[in-house]
């Protein structure tokens, strides 16, 4: 019976594992990427925005004010994450990067309409564009990854639609929003492909455990077998040797051959098993 | 006269086999059954176990110690002209095991039953005349 039942519960074990693999868009990062992930895009506004910041001063009609401030929030939030680096959590990943996010869209929405009307070469959205990007690179997640790219492009979208002069569309963004769409969409492809190898390499890993315990399994049922046979067949032979014996009591020895049986029933059981380990363990 | 040298040497850790295989080889095949507990055991009689016709080798040893295919390297190394048989309580999972089995060593796989192992050890007896 136990024999027959194993099969079933394997299958059935590895069918509620593959059951709960996660999908792409549902992979966590672990809390360690996801940390780095948000810091890396905090350090990238921080340093942006203060190159933004340069920029503005010299363009007149441009305020620096927006991105000073833009600074100073991705300065803060780096430094929350540098002090909060010995317990990085996914969720606060998210969080930070979602603030900064927020931050740059806001920042570059006060700004582009002042660069479009003061520089005569401004090329649009560029800004929002590397954005997208980064976003598919670093995000901590990939909802936030999504959430991040959708809010770059339709900050930008909406802004140059309904808020940008028809003279600037003319001017300065006469084939937007085309590339900025390829840009977003671009980022999205990127942000999938990421989360998809990130899901192959996490199931990887479990395969390659699952295989590790498997065969220390199989290990641990060797070494029984290997102690449990060498008694067994010490009784085989004893049982033997006292049948040919002259007083032997055949009604005793029956019943230490009955139970024999059993031990050897067990003992097939016990192969069986290994040697269902042993395949899992090379699949 | 000089004591004919024993045609079956055993190979075990285990004392209760040791105690137990001369003396149903004795009463089944009529043959004595020279046993060992190591192979340094092996090594010290050489030349009796040499000219044995059957080796019947356990594989684990004990732990740390040299192993039954270790034995079997140092008896083909020194050109033993007998039937080696290999008597383990895991059979299969051992690779250079299963390379000495597709030379023609026979595996016996623990516990083999008495009539059996007497059946096998007779043929080899027989093929080694």
């Amino acid at each position: 019976m136990t024999t027959n039942n194993f099969p079933a519960e394997n299958e059935a074990a590895q069918g509620e594992q593959s059951g709960r693999a996660p999908r792409f868009y549902n992979v966590r990062l672990s809390e360690l990427d996801a940390w780095f992930g948000a810091t890396v895009a905090a350090l990238f506004t921080a340093i942006g925005m203060l190159l933004e910041t340069a920029i503005a001063k010299n363009a007149p009609g441009v305020s620096a004010k927006p991105a000073g401030i833009g600074a100073l929030v991705a300065f803060l939030l780096l430094l929350l994450l540098f002090l909060r680096r010995k317990t990085p959590s996914v969720r606060w990943a998210s969080v930070v990067y979602l603030i900064n996010t927020a931050c740059v869209t806001t920042v570059l929405v006060l700004t582009n309409l002042q660069f479009a009307l003061s520089e005569r070469n401004w090329v649009p959205f560029q800004a929002m564009k590397l954005g997208c990007l980064i976003a598919a690179m670093v995000a901590p997640g990939f909802w936030v990854g999504l959430i991040s790219i959708l809010a770059y492009f339709f900050s930008a979208f909406v802004q140059f639609e309904i808020f940008f002069p028809l003279e600037i569309k003319a001017q300065a963004a006469d084939a937007e929003p085309w590339p900025l769409l390829a840009f977003a969409l671009a980022a999205v492809f990127a942000l999938v492909y990421r989360f998809r190898r990130v899901q192959l390499e996490q199931e990887n890993a479990r395969i390659q455990a699952q295989s590790f315990v498997i065969k220390q399994l199989t290990n641990t049922f060797l070494n029984i077998r290997d102690l449990m046979n060498t008694p067994l067949q010490v009784i085989e032979l004893s049982i033997e040797l006292l049948r040919k014996s002259k007083d032997a009591n055949n009604q005793v020895i029956d019943r230490i051959d009955h139970s024999m049986q059993s031990l050897r029933e067990i003992n097939s059981v016990l192969v069986q098993h290994e040697k269902q380990m042993e395949w899992q363990a090379k699949r | 006269m000089t004591k004919q040298p024993a045609k079956i040497v055993f190979l075990d850790d285990s004392e209760d086999l040791r105690a137990l295989m001369p003396v149903l080889l004795a009463s089944a095949l009529g043959e004595e059954c020279k046993c060992f507990a190591s192979l340094m055991e092996f090594e010290n009689h050489t030349e009796e176990v040499l000219r044995a016709r059957v080796a019947i080798l356990d594989i684990n040893l004990g732990p740390n110690a040299p192993d039954g295919i270790d034995a079997f390297h140092w008896l083909m190394d020194r050109g033993f002209k007998g039937k080696v048989l290999f008597f383990t309580g895991h059979a299969r999972s051992n690779p250079q095991l299963a390379l000495a089995e597709r030379n023609g060593v026979a595996i016996l796989e623990k516990p083999v039953h008495p009539d059996k192992l007497i059946s096998i050890v007779r043929r080899a007896l027989n093929e080694t005349q």
